[in-house]
């Protein structure tokens, strides 16, 4: 089965997520990275079996952006859908985050309410 | 079973990708600000300010050249949010204090700048102490917030006589609020700001010393 990745320095948000979509039914398998170069790692190795990426801006040493900035540019990572999952409510860090991804899954601001990140994922996990 | 012939990413090139790419991310956006030189300007004058607060102040000499970036703002409700840990990886302290044109704008809130100082917990009593200060407990988290609040005081101080040699005019200056890893509810900044610039210092190799300012699009002489 295909998986999710997690991508948040905030181990109670990613708690959050996790049972949010336990609870939702979406039986994927998680993984998680705790920032950028975590995810890096996490990505490389298990690309080919990640349905779907849930991305957090602010984190340290590489933020979301940057992060995904580099994922657009490599084919085998540019067709996962991403959503950013972000404290940061501006619309124009909403802009550059299309700007960077144009085909961004979503973009989600903290805090959420559980269905409205379910619906932001469930047309990816079919 | 088409994903058994793909191979692993190779992470080094996929590093050097992101690198490459969020540096230039990091140059759009320094170009996209409208009155980036300005900032930038100033930014450089707080530079200067701490500098000269330590050097006129003690012995402690930066190791290097303060490192100047240029950073989007992540906000929520309209205002900054501060993840202090992620400065030093360690416990941090902060305090910041806002600018603005006069004493009622400053009451209304309508701010034209704002200054953050950042130090991490386990070195500020030495920087007090190293500015002539009496040692604090560094235990104890009302001193801490207190003996920042002196510091980022002095610096703001010195930022306004920097900002006069420039021939801005002086502004009214908020008292201090201080916070310990995080500011809930995040920090009032200047309306319309996007971006913030860091200044990082650092001491022996090591970076000990943040400040940031968020200046408004709208600051002129």
């Amino acid at each position: 089965m295909m998986k999710i990745l997690l991508i948040d320095d905030s181990l109670l948000d990613r708690k959050l997520l996790i049972r949010i979509l336990m609870k939702a039914g979406i039986s994927q398998e998680i993984l998680q990275a705790e920032d950028g170069d975590h995810a890096m790692e996490v990505l490389a190795t298990n690309y080919r079996d990640i349905c779907l990426i849930l991305l957090d801006w602010q984190m340290p040493k590489i933020s979301g952006i940057e992060l995904m900035s580099g994922m657009v540019k490599i084919p085998e990572l540019s067709s996962i859908p991403t959503v950013m999952v972000t404290a940061s409510s501006s619309e124009e860090n909403k802009r550059l985050a299309y700007q960077v991804n144009p085909k961004l899954a979503g973009y989600v601001v903290k805090p959420y309410k559980p269905d409205e990140i379910v619906a932001a994922l469930k047309p990816y996990l079919q | 079973m088409q994903k058994v012939n793909k191979p692993p990413l190779d992470i080094d090139e996929f590093r050097e990708i992101v690198h490459r790419e969020s540096a230039r991310l990091r140059l759009r956006s320094r170009t996209h600000s409208d009155n980036s030189e300005e900032a930038f300007t100033l930014a450089l004058a707080l530079s200067v300010a701490v500098k000269k607060i330590f050097y006129a102040k003690s012995k402690l000499r930066f190791s290097n050249e303060p490192v100047l970036e240029k950073k989007l703002i992540i906000k929520y409700d309209d205002k900054m949010r501060v993840d202090a840990m992620q400065k030093f990886n360690d416990a941090t302290v902060f305090s910041a204090v806002e600018f603005a044109l006069t004493e009622q704008a400053l009451k209304r809130q309508q701010y034209i700048m704002t200054l953050v100082l950042f130090l991490s917990k386990e070195f500020l009593a030495d920087f007090l102490y190293l500015l002539q200060y009496p040692y604090i407990d560094f235990d104890d988290d009302l001193e801490l917030q207190d003996g920042c609040g002196t510091l980022v005081n002095l610096i703001a101080g010195q930022y306004r006589k920097e900002m006069g040699a420039l021939k801005y005019k002086d502004f009214a200056m908020s008292h201090f609020d201080s916070y310990i890893n995080s500011a809930p509810g995040g920090l009032v900044i200047p309306k319309g700001a996007t971006h913030k610039y860091e200044i990082s210092f650092e001491f022996e190799k090591i970076k000990r010393l943040v400040v940031e300012v968020v200046i408004s699009p709208k600051m002129r002489k």
